[in-house]
């Protein structure tokens, strides 16, 4: 499929650019009454423990200038929670604090790449990572995965990529943009590919806490053999639905991380220390608003696939994160264009598969992070566009 | 977990140094607390405007804007990570050899090396491409002639604000209005709150985008504390 050439410059223009390519969809979607289904941004409010507790803080002076690699005490219940709930072994020393995920992603391709060594992502990817790899002078390699195992990352599409330029591998699981998940049985084939092959497998597991129906999120780094090759990568942002504080962290062995607080210390400095501080008590106080978080968030998700199955859209089954990776392909439009046409005349912000991969025309990225009524008037706006200009 | 990682670190992280941290006290402005707390109170706990809060912005452009006697917009303004990432955004984004600091340069080693460009000390070293840091604590004689020699059509100007005082600023000269960016922070005040900005030339779009592209924005309840504190100081 083609770009209509009538969709505007400022789109055609950064068609070819995932990241652009969202940002200004971001900066066309100005009408108030525009529903977002965009970007990854939770629309529930941060638990109000988090709040309270940093309200507190604040109050009473306490709120430390932090050491480049993290305040001590959070790096300390970061490493606690990857012992207890992911299988890692790891201590304070191989805990890094970043100013969010994006820079831990940003700082590791830095410590980890020479130019010219290769990196393989999966396609579709966060385009984000384009930029993080391509800094460090690195290359990324596609592997494919595919609609009909909800874009699970297969072990033998991986050894396929290898040459012997390849130093990493990224696995996102959860993953954006596709919703799907790299099941416990693909990681641990995956695992030991990465062993024979020497290489290191960066994880990004930002989205573990919402995996939905029976599937569970699993950590590549707790397989034996993964402890000296994996690095680890997470955040507060989605958990606890605290993306503005800019808090996430890397866990990795000690010599990686220390090769990353020297870089941190060039970049962005230490993590501000009041959001440090809204970390530690989101991370060491009651639990439980995720297990609501996610209850809604599996409410939504089921209002979504009800409408555009009715539709007559199909999706990759979501197994986890915030998203629906949606085959648009059936409505003869560009995905480019289409979301185009959702926002001018349906008010409903989405983006298309090309802000996640040039060759995903075909797909739409439909976010669930709006109330379910928000999300049942979307769908009607949807359907309105969709049939107006479907190719018959 | 083991003490190092199974393959060997890029080239360049041998060539960087391991920062030391001293603690210290500080004592943060009771406008800027409030800040923060109204802000925690008001849910902004999430992602703020790529370019930072409206009113902070504001607030910058007429404050550089006033001292120095210039025309910048609050559109053409970044909140950053402190000062640190408004150095390494604009080292990696404007210099395309060489970064010339006439003053002490130690806090560009690191980001020189990253960059992979010369640090040089001399204005007779300027060259096109070259990024110029510049602060009010500089020579006013070696700034002239910098201004004079050096090519507008490739070199930059990073004018640092949290050194020196001086009314004078490069952009004040035409030929250099569009190619200087003005640099500036909270930190003396707020220290570890991690609030900067880079300001003007007609580069603000690029600098935004790739601090975009390594932060997404600034943490969203210390740019309301300092707001607070800025509003009322």
């Amino acid at each position: 499929m083609m770009i209509n050439p009538n969709i505007p410059e400022e789109i055609r223009n950064v068609a070819h650019d995932g990241t652009a390519l969202r940002y200004a969809l971001m900066e066309m979607a100005t009408h108030p009454d525009v529903i977002a289904l965009g970007r990854g941004d939770p629309d529930l409010a941060t638990p109000s423990y988090i709040i309270e507790a940093t309200q507190n803080s604040i109050r009473q002076n306490e709120i430390p200038v932090s050491p480049i690699a993290g305040l001590p005490e959070l790096r300390q219940v970061v490493a606690d929670k990857l012992n207890r709930e992911n299988g890692l072994k790891v201590d304070r020393d191989n805990v890094i604090i970043t100013t969010g995920g994006q820079e831990g992603l940003f700082l590791l391709m830095q410590v980890l790449l020479n130019p010219d060594d290769e990196v393989l992502v999966p396609d579709p990817r966060y385009t984000s990572y384009d930029e993080a790899i391509a800094s460090a002078g690195g290359k990324m390699v596609m592997i494919p995965t595919d609609h009909n195992d909800a874009f699970n990352l297969r072990p033998e599409a991986v050894e396929q990529a290898i040459t012997p330029k390849t130093k990493a591998l990224l696995i996102v699981t959860p993953s954006n943009p596709t919703g799907g998940i790299v099941t416990r049985e693909s990681l641990e084939a995956i695992a030991q590919i990465a062993i024979k092959h020497n290489l290191i497998v960066i994880s990004d597991e930002i989205y573990e806490k919402f995996v939905y129906d029976n599937w569970e999120h699993f950590s590549i780094g707790s397989v034996p053999g993964m402890e000296s090759r994996t690095v680890t990568l997470n955040g507060f942002s989605k958990a606890y639905a605290m993306t503005g504080l800019r808090v996430g962290y890397v866990a990795a062995p000690k010599n990686f991380i220390e090769g990353m607080i020297k870089v941190k210390a060039i970049t962005t400095g230490a993590a501000a220390g009041v959001s440090q501080i809204a970390a530690y008590h989101a991370i060491t106080g009651t639990q439980e608003p995720l297990q609501e978080f996610k209850r809604i968030y599996a409410e939504r998700r089921q209002a979504m696939m009800d409408g555009l199955t009715a539709m007559g859209l199909d999706y990759s089954d979501p197994r986890g994160a915030f998203f629906l990776w949606t085959n648009s392909s059936s409505t003869g439009i560009h995905a480019t264009e289409l979301s185009y046409l959702l926002l001018k005349e349906g008010r409903v912000l989405i983006f298309p598969g090309t802000g996640f991969g040039e060759q995903w025309g075909g797909y739409l990225r439909i976010s669930i992070l709006q109330s379910t009524d928000k999300i049942h008037k979307a769908l009607q706006r949807m359907e309105t566009v969709v049939q107006k200009y479907r190719v018959r | 977990m083991t003490d190092n990682l199974s393959r060997p670190l890029a080239e360049r992280v041998a060539k960087l140094e391991l920062p030391q941290f001293t603690p210290i006290e500080v004592d943060v402005p009771q406008s800027a607390k409030e800040g923060a707390i109204q802000a925690l109170a008001d849910g902004k706990t999430h992602y703020t405007d790529r370019p930072g809060i409206v009113p902070l912005r504001e607030w910058v452009a007429e404050h550089i804007n006033t001292q120095y006697n210039l025309n910048i917009n609050k559109d053409e303004i970044t909140i950053t990570c402190g000062l640190e990432e408004a150095i390494f955004a604009c080292v990696m984004v404007l210099a395309e050899n060489a970064i010339l600091a006439l003053g002490d340069a130690s806090h560009l080693h690191g980001v020189s090396t990253l960059k992979d460009v010369l640090l040089i000390y001399s204005v007779d070293d300027i060259k096109d491409g070259v990024l110029i840091y510049l602060g009010g604590d500089d020579p006013q004689d070696k700034i002239d002639t910098i201004l004079k020699t050096a090519n507008p059509e490739t070199c930059w100007i990073v004018w640092d604000t949290t050194v020196g005082q001086s009314n004078f600023h490069p952009a004040q000269n035409e030929k250099w209005t569009s190619r200087t960016i003005t640099i500036g922070s909270t930190e003396d005040m707020l220290k570890g709150w991690r609030i900067g900005w880079m300001a003007g030339s007609s580069m603000a779009g690029k600098l935004r985008s790739f601090k975009q592209s390594m932060t997404i924005c600034s943490p969203s309840i210390s740019q309301w504390a300092a707001y607070g504190w800025v509003s009322e100081a």
